[in-house]
């Protein structure tokens, strides 16, 4: 929970300050305050229009896999922040965090991906508003 | 000294003008919004008196008007890029030839500046073209009001619209209205007889016809419809119709099969900006017109990239939430796309 409070404060902020909102459908699907983190292995890699999608596996606290819904910008937003279609591929594990999604969807807006060898990656930028 | 002098004799005398005018007739009419939040967003202010006093509307649709002296509020719903719906909350004082104020969103108590100058209705028809070919990066999709004067079908399709509904999500084309705003760039192509313009987003291609031809009676609606144009000045004017039913945000406001558009698009005198107030005709579903203002800046350096667009992650995506069903049941929705 205290984890949770904390990029509740930490990337809250970063969402709020950045001038750059999500893509459409954002508010749809999505929540504006409450933010969290998965970690898995990627099962699914679209580098993709309308929005680029990952589907991982993610183990909860169960000890049961369950299939997490990750989605951001377009190629055209990620290319031009250097993200292309090889930096994340199947079976990678991965550690996103993001808004979750409404009504306790296993979905997250990326805000961070943390690679294997832990380099992060933020989407945000371009112009997606 | 004159200066201070001759402005502080047009206040008084503006501020006497409205003291007069009882029901601050000056108003009325259509005036041109600029506000300054974050980036600049165009639109069109329209007022207009009622028996029930003096009503504001914001690019086609109502806002909460308030006027006192010569005070203005007024209340503007929009949304953002991700489909929030916030409003800014509008201050300002008004004289004879403009208003000026400042704003503040409601949701975060950002601030900014506006003003809107009378709409001059004297249009030169003589043509005088100019060139606007080139690439064009959007700077701005408008003002983004949501809520607009529906029709009673219109407000019925409203409510009952869902996300799920969304062509874009299928990859299919949101159609001229809605993708005339989206955030990625188009280079247009002209020559005499047909301007070109071809839009990274979803790979749409319009042709403008400049001979003069008539709209064709037999051809299939499509997503951007069938446009032709003309000058006026120096004013691109272009008229489309035969547009296939589609939303004009994703709100989902609807947009019938007997639409018509008339957009025109004005380029800066230094060339660097492109600027287009795109005005619907939907008198199915609106009691008045709805406008939009775009705007664009040159963008010699930018490459326009492929849309590779698949619509199975969102189809994927439904699956594992349990809402494939919920989707294929509202075919009804999508029917008309």
């Amino acid at each position: 929970m205290n984890k949770l409070v904390q990029y509740l404060g930490v990337f809250g902020l970063l969402f709020f300050t950045s001038k750059t909102i999500a893509h459409h459908s954002f508010a749809a699907e999505f929540s504006y305050e409450n933010f969290g983190e998965r970690e898995g292995e990627v099962m699914e890699v679209h580098f993709v229009n309308p929005h680029a999608r990952i589907f991982f596996s993610v183990t909860n606290e169960d000890g049961n896999k369950e299939i997490w819904s990750a989605q951001t910008f377009p190629p055209q937003n990620l290319l031009r922040r250097g993200w292309n279609k090889d930096t994340i591929k199947a079976g990678d594990q991965i550690k996103i965090n993001g808004n979750l999604g409404l009504e306790n969807s296993r979905r997250l807006w990326i805000v961070t991906i943390t690679l294997e060898d832990g380099s992060v990656i933020q989407p945000r930028g371009g112009a997606a508003n | 000294m004159e200066k201070i002098t001759f402005s502080t004799l047009l206040t008084f005398l503006n501020l006497s003008f409205l003291a007069t005018s009882n029901c601050f007739a000056q108003l009325e009419g259509d005036w041109m919004l600029t506000i300054n939040h974050e980036v600049e967003r165009l639109g069109v202010i329209s007022f207009e008196q009622t028996d029930e006093g003096m009503k504001a509307f914001v690019d086609g649709g109502q806002v909460d008007l308030k006027l006192e002296a010569d005070q203005i509020e007024m209340i503007v719903d929009y949304r953002n890029g991700g489909g929030r719906r916030l409003s800014r909350h509008f201050t300002g004082t008004i004289s004879k030839d403009s208003i000026n104020g400042t704003l503040v969103a409601n949701h975060d108590n950002s601030t900014g500046t506006w003003v809107a100058t009378k709409i001059n209705q004297n249009r030169n028809l003589q043509a005088r073209p100019v060139d606007i070919s080139g690439i064009w990066s959007r700077i701005s999709a408008g003002m983004e009001k949501v809520d607009l004067d529906y029709t009673a079908l219109a407000q019925t399709l409203v409510d009952d619209y869902s996300y799920l509904d969304d062509p874009g999500m299928r990859c299919i084309s949101p159609g001229l209205v809605r993708l005339s705003g989206w955030p990625y760039p188009m280079e247009i192509i002209g020559n005499e007889d047909q301007i070109t313009i071809l839009y990274e987003s979803f790979r749409e291609v319009r042709r403008i016809y400049m001979d003069g031809r008539n709209m064709p009676e037999n051809l299939p609606a499509s997503a951007m419809g069938y446009s032709k144009g003309h000058w006026e000045d120096s004013t691109l004017v272009i008229e489309t119709s035969l547009l296939k039913p589609n939303f004009v945000d994703q709100a989902g406001q609807p947009i019938s099969n007997q639409a018509r558009v008339i957009e025109r698009i004005t380029m800066s005198e230094d060339g660097k900006n492109l600027r287009s107030l795109l005005t619907l005709h939907d008198p199915q579903n609106y009691e008045r017109p709805v406008t939009r203002f775009r705007q664009w800046r040159k963008s010699p350096e930018a490459t326009m990239m492929e849309y590779d667009c698949d619509s199975y992650p969102f189809y994927r995506g439904l699956q594992l939430e349990g809402r494939l069903i919920e989707f294929l049941d509202r075919v009804g929705q999508r029917q008309s796309q």
